[in-house]
């Protein structure tokens, strides 16, 4: 092989090489932005599985067979939600709901939201990057103030909450960098059973 | 190297940018399709909140049958949620209870039908609508009021 030969193979070897790594990398990226936008579908679909159950199992049941001298709010706060109502029609006393978000847990990478009926944990943890907010407002739709919602009094004239609510899920990391998987929503829930005492 | 074999190069890198660009144009087109579903996740929400409001206040004897239609016979408003406008559209029609709306809006008919058509513009797409004019998202309510 003459040096003319021999340097058309290392140039031949060289673009062939280039070549392979551009074919690598484009590989490697479109499976991460694939697999990113798998987790992406998944965590919308966890978002709105998680925002049903708390509406229609546990939302749903504030004041539920509390008679209305009893201020079925118990506590309501930023980050946690406590209430009274009835599981089933039946039972003879309400029970005691608890939508709890503790502290940051640095192996989770988030807030952990509960919820509990008389002590006893019944959904969660979910891990949430940031913290939930739960706001209140009264019949008119006027919010309430958080001095206020110490009082039973003015906890007795909440009819509505709006609840901010976020999940997120690992991404897949590549070249150092990390895309944002989160889905963010507002919710909102009127509690029947309290606008009843209205009429 | 021969001109013949530069131009099959040649060819080979065109022919494999093309495939490159054409996996990716297919996942930008999943991802926005992907993003599109939180906006439109959300606006399910504001949805289902403008019903359950009318729904609530109206069990709750806070307003009545007719303030319900008149409130919201013709009502645009919008809502800022996480740093997105949302408009909302309300059409309050008498319908029969099936929701057909062969009903002049001046007959007072005992079901009404509250349609909500959201649409908001995020930055990733064109507008995007929750429910059109068309196609709203609607319930129907009876006069229980007599």
């Amino acid at each position: 092989m003459g040096t003319t030969g021999m340097l058309e193979a290392i140039g031949a070897l060289i673009i062939g090489g280039i070549f392979m790594v551009m074919m690598f990398n484009a590989y490697h990226n479109v499976n991460v932005a694939a697999s990113n936008i798998t987790q992406q579908i998944s965590i919308n679909a966890i978002t709105e599985s998680v925002c049903s159950m708390l509406d229609s199992l546990y939302l749903s049941k504030v004041g539920a067979g509390v008679d209305s001298s009893t201020v079925a709010i118990t506590k309501a706060w930023i980050r946690d939600f406590k209430f009274l109502g009835k599981i089933n029609p039946t039972d003879p006393t309400p029970s005691e709901f608890y939508i709890d978000q503790g502290s940051y847990d640095s192996d989770q990478g988030g807030y952990p939201l509960r919820v509990k009926i008389d002590g006893t944990t019944v959904a969660g943890p979910f891990y949430m990057p940031t913290q939930i907010v739960f706001r209140y407002f009264d019949v008119q739709e006027n919010e309430k103030n958080w001095a206020e919602l110490l009082f039973s009094s003015q906890r007795d004239l909440v009819r509505s909450v709006r609840i901010d609510f976020e999940l997120f899920a690992d991404p897949v990391e590549f070249e150092g960098q990390k895309a944002e998987i989160k889905q963010r929503i507002i919710f909102w829930k009127y509690f029947k059973n309290l606008y009843l005492r209205e009429s | 190297m021969g001109n013949g074999q530069m131009l099959q190069i040649l060819l080979a890198l065109i022919l494999f940018s093309t495939t490159l660009i054409t996996i990716y144009n297919g996942l930008y087109d999943q991802a926005e399709f992907v993003y599109r579903g939180l906006y439109y996740s959300q606006g399910q929400k504001i949805a289902e909140k403008c019903i359950m409001k009318i729904e609530a206040e109206l069990i709750g004897q806070v307003t009545d049958y007719l303030t319900v239609y008149n409130d919201y016979h013709d009502s645009l408003f919008t809502m800022d949620i996480s740093n997105e406008t949302y408009n909302v559209h309300m059409t309050s029609v008498f319908c029969d209870s099936t929701g057909t709306t062969t009903y002049p809006d001046s007959t007072y008919y005992p079901y009404q039908k509250i349609g909500v058509a959201i649409w908001c513009k995020p930055n990733i797409t064109d507008t995007l609508y929750i429910g059109t004019a068309a196609q709203q998202i609607s319930e129907v309510f009876k006069d229980v009021s007599f």
